[in-house]
């Protein structure tokens, strides 16, 4: 199963679009991520092919069980990882967003929950 | 486009998408605050003012807000284009 | 509920609708203040009387919610199913139907007789929007009167019609939210036992299903909380939300409904100038410009205005003296009197009423006008970094008045280690006493520039005492939620009553504090005990460079800050001070008296807000903390200069 950064980013938003609207469609997500329609298009071919989304008879993209597993997964993470670099770190919003994107991909979720017990932890001394 | 709401310009309409809590926790007092004064998923607000400093000043279901800017980069939100 | 009365009526809604407005015209000069037992929150009461009827009215704080986000909140439950009002007028800013509804929902969850006073109702016409109130009536199942409160519009009608709902306690049909939840609302009324304190089911009922802590404490039965939880969870599993967001999302749902039938828009929209105002007032560079300017413009016309008032009414409590000095009772006890009780309530009428009274009066003006929300807007950042937000910033500029009710205006924080930070601070604010003693000292014997240094000084150390209590406080601060609301051209009629009241809420608290202080002081001189005294005092006289006499004035200025001006004139017997310090002595006995410790009523203030713990903590915390700075300051004094 490959899970490349592109299909993380697009399984994330895919999930917070679905979550917020009920649905998603191609140009929700081109919109969502500012990116073109027909790159857009392209990654979702290849979530068909390793089976995280379906496409309904209606042009909405669906998440099957697997996609949304992934995608809450790595919003989580990229939740954590950016509450760490901003307000433990205090690097600034747009950087710590972004960064937290791309470290997002680089470490497991179990590394992550520890991360977050630690922040815990240091917040209760 | 996908944005913290303490990064929008001032005049733009947003749509609120999410908000980062850490997960596995329950919401904090201050989303439920957020909520009970009308933010809510889903809703359209715009940006009344938006310094590098200070607090964001939002216009929401008729009134207008004033979000500190460590709340406001807790805010996950998408731009509208007007129309 | 008091038998004295024919019925109660209680005013709720949100801040900044109009309320405190409306019951100030309601109930005239004739009301006191009192705290819900166990919590620090303040109730105003008043009554009512006509020919037919006598009505007690209490003014709720101005809430959003009925969570128990805050204790405002709670205290407001807690006063409706307790007190059982006969009617609860809630108050809506026509100007913002949608998001008022949403309150008011919220207490009709409660299911007690309701009048909605729709008031700011030419602020709706101004924007150029009218209400359908028949229609409004209609949906919510209650009466809803126009009103326009500043104006005094509409409000006998309101009494009349809250009276009529009174006495026939007339109660609203309740307005129902989604099937998925009234069904699950209904399956836990039915588990619900008839509870001594007769509240209605539905509403513990939701708040059960909001898993509310409160009303979970008041059940008491596991079973049913569990239940509760359960059928909550499986409304999370429907909807994707907590719980608590999706009530909060159908009422606001319900709101917008019932908001858009009932809104027309008469003509175009009207211009609102907020906006442009704020362009101005909130710009980054020239906003604080023109706060500190108005902060500096308040500052004087406090000092100038206070100083002239106070000079007037001494000399008028002095016309008393000679007739009073010639009553045939005993001289001593005469003096005693005099010196003891008179000058404690003149030390309250003509030393503290003539600053915190204009003081007062721009305060309110600039909380009507809106403005006060753009100095909470302007300064957040900045508070931020002692841990707390801009609203934190208003009390800070009241203790310039007097600390006692600027620790009692923390109140505006949500969490209590916010509110703690703030009145530490804001005991080390000069308050107008202090600042008496810095011009009377500082400014007439070295020179104005080192009145500013003392000042500036004074500014530093607040400034690192809430970096340092911000550190060591565990916790985060809250952040700024707030609403902004529109400006607004201030009433001085109301302006007057809302001084009025503020100025009557202080002196009930502070004048028997300070009269009580005075006499006792006045038995320690009698008494001869002043020697006993300087013993105890002689180490912090060698540790701050002082003379001994001079050091001694210093626990008269623990009861009341100016006594310490006052008393060395009496123990030196003159008023030029610098035949009695050195400059140095000046300086650091001026530095000292700004911080040393909280004047006898901030102190009785801490207890009554946060406890004796923290009080005592406080006291000694600054008393170390000056100690250090003037034997710093002395030193350096010394030793540098």
């Amino acid at each position: 199963m490959k899970q490349t950064k592109a299909v993380e980013d697009y399984l994330e938003s895919i999930y917070l679009l679905t979550k917020l609207n009920g649905y998603t469609r191609v140009r929700d997500i081109a919109r969502f991520l500012n990116v073109k329609l027909p790159s857009v298009t392209e990654i979702i071919k290849k979530l068909q092919e390793e089976g995280f989304v379906e496409h309904t008879p209606y042009g909405e993209i669906k998440l099957t069980d697997e996609g949304r597993r992934i995608g809450l997964e790595t919003w989580n993470k990229h939740k954590i990882l950016y509450v760490f670099l901003k307000d433990y770190l205090n690097v600034e919003d747009e950087t710590a967003f972004k960064e937290a994107c791309l470290i997002e991909h680089t470490v497991s979720e179990e590394t992550v929950e520890k991360l977050q017990k630690f922040l815990e932890e240091l917040k209760n001394r | 486009m996908r944005k913290l709401l303490s990064g929008v310009k001032s005049g733009k309409k947003v749509k609120v998408v999410d908000f980062i809590v850490p997960p596995h926790h329950g919401v904090p007092q201050y989303i439920i605050r957020l909520q009970e004064m009308g933010i809510l998923r889903g809703d359209i607000m715009t940006i009344e003012r938006n310094g590098e400093f200070g607090p964001v000043e939002v216009e929401i279901k008729g009134t207008h807000l004033a979000i500190g800017r460590g709340i406001a980069s807790k805010i996950v939100v998408e731009e509208i284009d007007n129309g | 509920m008091d038998k004295k009365f024919d019925l109660t009526f209680a005013l709720a809604g949100n801040a900044n609708v109009g309320k405190s407005v409306i019951f100030n015209q309601l109930t005239g000069g004739n009301q006191i203040i009192g705290n819900w037992p166990g919590k620090t929150v303040e109730i105003e009461e008043g009554f009512l009387e006509t020919a037919a009827y006598k009505i007690r009215v209490v003014d709720l704080p101005g809430i959003y919610s009925l969570s128990t986000y805050s204790e405002e909140e709670v205290v407001t439950r807690e006063f409706i199913m307790k007190e059982k009002p006969d009617v609860v007028i809630v108050v809506v800013d026509a100007s913002a139907l949608y998001r008022n509804l949403f309150f008011l929902l919220q207490i009709l969850e409660m299911e007690v007789p309701v009048v909605v006073a729709l008031n700011q109702y030419d602020l709706l016409e101004k924007d150029g929007f009218e209400i359908d109130i028949k229609k409004l009536e209609d949906l919510l199942g209650v009466p809803v009167i126009k009103t326009i409160a500043t104006k005094n519009v509409g409000l006998l009608e309101l009494f009349n019609r809250a009276v009529l709902v009174g006495k026939d306690r007339i109660m609203p049909k309740p307005i129902l939210y989604g099937k998925e939840i009234e069904d699950r609302v209904e399956r836990l009324m039915q588990k619900i036992p008839t509870l001594n304190i007769s509240i209605s089911k539905r509403f513990i009922a939701i708040k059960l299903l909001e898993a509310d802590e409160e009303i979970e404490k008041l059940v008491n039965d596991k079973s049913i909380i569990a239940f509760a939880h359960k059928l909550g969870e499986e409304l999370e599993a429907l909807h994707g939300e907590t719980i608590q967001t999706i009530l909060i999302r159908e009422r606001y749902a319900q709101s917008l409904q019932i908001s858009q039938e009932v809104l027309k828009r008469k003509k175009g929209l009207a211009k609102d100038l907020s906006k442009d105002i704020d362009d101005v007032l909130l710009h980054p560079v020239f906003g604080f410009f023109f706060l500190i300017l108005i902060l500096l413009f308040m500052f004087f016309v406090v000092f100038k205005l206070g100083s002239f008032l106070s000079d007037y009414i001494g000399s008028l409590f002095d016309l008393l003296k000679t007739p009073f000095m010639s009553l045939h009772i005993g001289e001593k006890l005469k003096i005693f009197l005099w010196d003891g009780v008179i000058e404690g309530v003149v030390a309250a009428f003509g030393i503290v009423l003539p600053y915190i009274a204009p003081f007062y009066l721009l305060l309110s003006f600039l909380e009507d006008s809106g403005y006060l929300a753009r100095i909470a807007f302007l300064t957040d950042t900045f508070m931020h970094k002692l841990g707390v937000h801009g609203k934190a910033f208003i009390p800070l500029i009241e203790s310039f008045g007097c600390n006692v009710p600027a620790i009692m205006g923390t109140r505006v924080l949500e969490r209590r280690r916010d509110r703690i930070i703030v009145s530490i601070l804001a005991t080390l604010v000069p308050c107008s006493a202090r600042s008496v003693i810095v011009f009377g000292l500082v400014a007439t014997f070295l020179g104005p520039q080192y009145a500013i240094l003392i000042y500036a000084l004074d500014f530093v150390f607040i400034f690192l005492v809430g970096l340092l209590l911000n550190r060591y406080l565990k916790g985060t601060g809250a952040g700024l939620i707030m609403e902004m609301p529109k400006y607004r051209a201030p009433v001085l009629g109301v302006i007057l009553k809302q001084t009025g009241v503020r100025l009557k809420e202080f002196f009930t608290f502070a004048t028997p504090i300070i009269v009580v202080a005075n006499t006792l002081m006045e038995g320690l001189i009698i008494l001869n005990l002043l020697p006993y005294l300087e013993v105890i005092v002689k180490p912090f006289a060698w540790i701050l460079g002082l003379p001994t006499l001079a050091t001694l004035t210093l626990i008269f200025g623990a009861l009341r800050k100016e006594l310490t001006l006052i008393m060395l004139a009496t123990f030196y017997r003159t008023m030029n001070f610098s035949s009695i310090l050195t400059a140095k002595q000046i300086f650091v006995y001026g530095f000292v008296t700004m911080v040393y410790i909280p004047c006898v009523a901030s102190i009785a203030m801490l207890k009554r807000e946060f406890g004796s713990r923290v009080a005592i903590l406080v006291t000694i915390f600054e008393f170390v903390l000056a100690m250090l700075l003037g034997g710093i300051l002395h030193l350096i004094c010394e030793v540098i200069l």
